[in-house]
């Protein structure tokens, strides 16, 4: 399901066109780019939560050239699924 | 700072944002993320645009054991939902970090260096972690230029000059007015006193010429004692002693302002001097030992040293010390950067710059002192050149590509 589709169905459920739902879905998008960015997580009730978790750096081997590299560290937003939708999914 | 938000702060911030009543952003997030389950159910992957992707990954049977009772068990195969997350919100997350690289590694490092570096590391993002501002800390330090020493030089120049031909000519003046003085008094007095004498001794009679001579001698040398003993003859003699006193005053008086004006003189060049060669002292140490940052009482001290050389400098020293105040303050205001562990060029050169491909160029604005670019010490003090001295634009591809092969041309001796 791509993203046009998954929008004209989310407007067509509540009676928006698809404009009001892009703009409701940037809306989304920001609050959890600026949530995340401050390392809150974010819960969503039957679907999951979105947390960032702290990578550490590491070194790993090129295996063609053998090489070792230093990997950064780095922050990753994740996304835990909530119990009711792993059920839903089995 | 790792809070959680539970759906109606999300609910409120959306609503916030668009503008539009909670009623409707909450049936929009619900439907929303029902919609994705329901096609996350029905077996489909879900991408949306921005934010990332919500992908089923199949997991196989696998064994595994009860961590109570010890016992073997078996694991069933099924789905689980993994999200990937779109690039552009990972970038806007990974922010704190975004100054990091991937670096090769030397062959030569050993295992313990790497562990030592790791558990460094270790600190350092749990340092992180504490703070999210921490990671920003912008060790940014507006510091007033170091104070240049060939303008002070020039400064020193100029007040020295100043000082000695305002020396020179109140000297001469000095002089010229004291022998015109000198001149005048005993000479003229002493013909004044010559010619009556000559009257008298003519009244008396031609007998003997040298007898006047002699006398107008005598009496010439009574002048000039009588001169020097100001006092006694002020008391005696009443008309030479108007003049007397008179020249007296004045020459006194000029003598006295100018040992005054010699003080003075001395004075506001030596404090002057001292002043400026504190500057110089100052200077050079900021310049070249490990440039250290001037702490606050410092800059109080040379503060407090301008006030005082002001008090105590007469109105000279004020104009002397204002050029010099002047035309170190003329000087275009620098910005400093401190190399630390979480600082490099590199996220200097984003702070700054916009895009940290440009660290080439505060590289090369310190090069002078820096060698490694991937072994600066922390604590190093750089200059971060203004970006329209080098042309650095980050929305010119150009300019970017540049600063790209400047990077790979200033790596080439360091790389192995």
């Amino acid at each position: 399901m791509d993203n046009k589709a998954l929008l004209d169905m989310v407007a067509e459920r509540i009676n928006r066109d698809a404009e009001d739902v892009n703009k409701l879905v940037d809306a989304l998008i920001s609050v959890v780019k600026t949530r995340c960015g401050e390392l809150d997580s974010i819960a969503v009730p039957g679907f999951g939560t979105f947390e960032t978790k702290k990578k550490l750096e590491r070194v790993v081997v090129n295996p063609t050239t053998g090489k070792r590299m230093l990997i950064p560290p780095k922050i990753v937003l994740s996304f835990r699924p909530s119990a009711l939708l792993k059920n839903k999914l089995r | 700072m790792n809070k959680k938000i539970t759906f109606p702060e999300l609910v409120d911030a959306v609503a916030t944002i668009t503008n539009t009543s909670k009623r409707t952003s909450e049936t929009f997030l619900k439907e929303f993320f029902a919609t994705i389950t329901e096609a996350l159910t029905r077996g489909e992957n879900v991408k949306i645009k921005n934010f990332g992707v919500f992908k089923l990954v199949e997991v196989g049977e696998r064994k595994s054991v009860n961590v109570n009772t010890g016992e073997e068990m078996q694991i069933p195969s099924h789905v689980k939902v993994s999200f990937t997350p779109d690039k552009s919100l990972a970038d806007a997350i990974n922010t704190p970090f975004a100054s990091f690289e991937t670096v090769v590694l030397s062959e030569d490092l050993s295992e313990d260096d790497l562990r030592k570096l790791s558990s460094y590391d270790k600190i350092e993002t749990e340092i992180v972690e504490k703070s999210s501002e921490e990671s920003l800390d912008n060790e940014e330090i507006v510091v007033p230029p170091p104070f240049n020493p060939h303008k002070n030089d020039e400064g020193e120049n100029f007040a020295g000059d100043e000082q000695a031909s305002e020396g020179i000519v109140s000297d001469e003046q000095l002089k010229k007015d004291e022998a015109v003085v000198d001149g005048q008094s005993p000479v003229d007095e002493s013909i004044d006193d010559a010619q009556g004498e000559k009257e008298e001794s003519d009244e008396i009679g031609n007998e003997s010429e040298h007898l006047v001579k002699s006398d107008s001698e005598t009496i010439e040398k009574d002048v000039q004692t009588v001169e020097e003993q100001q006092k006694e003859l002020e008391e005696t003699d009443e008309t030479d002693c108007k003049q007397c006193r008179y020249y007296k005053y004045s020459r006194y008086y000029r003598r006295y302002s100018r040992r005054k004006n010699f003080a003075k003189g001395f004075l506001c060049g030596s404090v002057t001097m001292l002043f400026i060669a504190g500057i110089a002292a100052y200077a050079y140490l900021l310049l070249t030992t490990d440039y250290v940052e001037p702490t606050s009482s410092e800059r109080d001290n040379v503060e407090a040293l301008v006030v005082n050389d002001v008090v105590k400098g007469s109105d000279t020293t004020i104009a002397v010390v204002d050029s010099v105040v002047k035309k170190v303050e003329e000087t275009p205001v620098l910005r400093y950067d401190t190399i630390s562990r979480s600082r490099f060029l590199t996220s200097m050169s984003r702070t700054y710059y916009g895009d940290y491909h440009f660290w080439v160029y505060i590289y090369e604005e310190n090069k002078d002192f820096l060698e490694n670019p991937n072994a600066i010490p922390p604590g190093t003090v750089v200059v971060i050149p203004p970006a329209e001295k080098y042309g650095i634009n980050k929305n010119d591809p150009e300019s970017l590509k540049a600063a790209i092969d400047k990077a790979a041309e200033i790596m080439k001796p360091y790389e192995r």
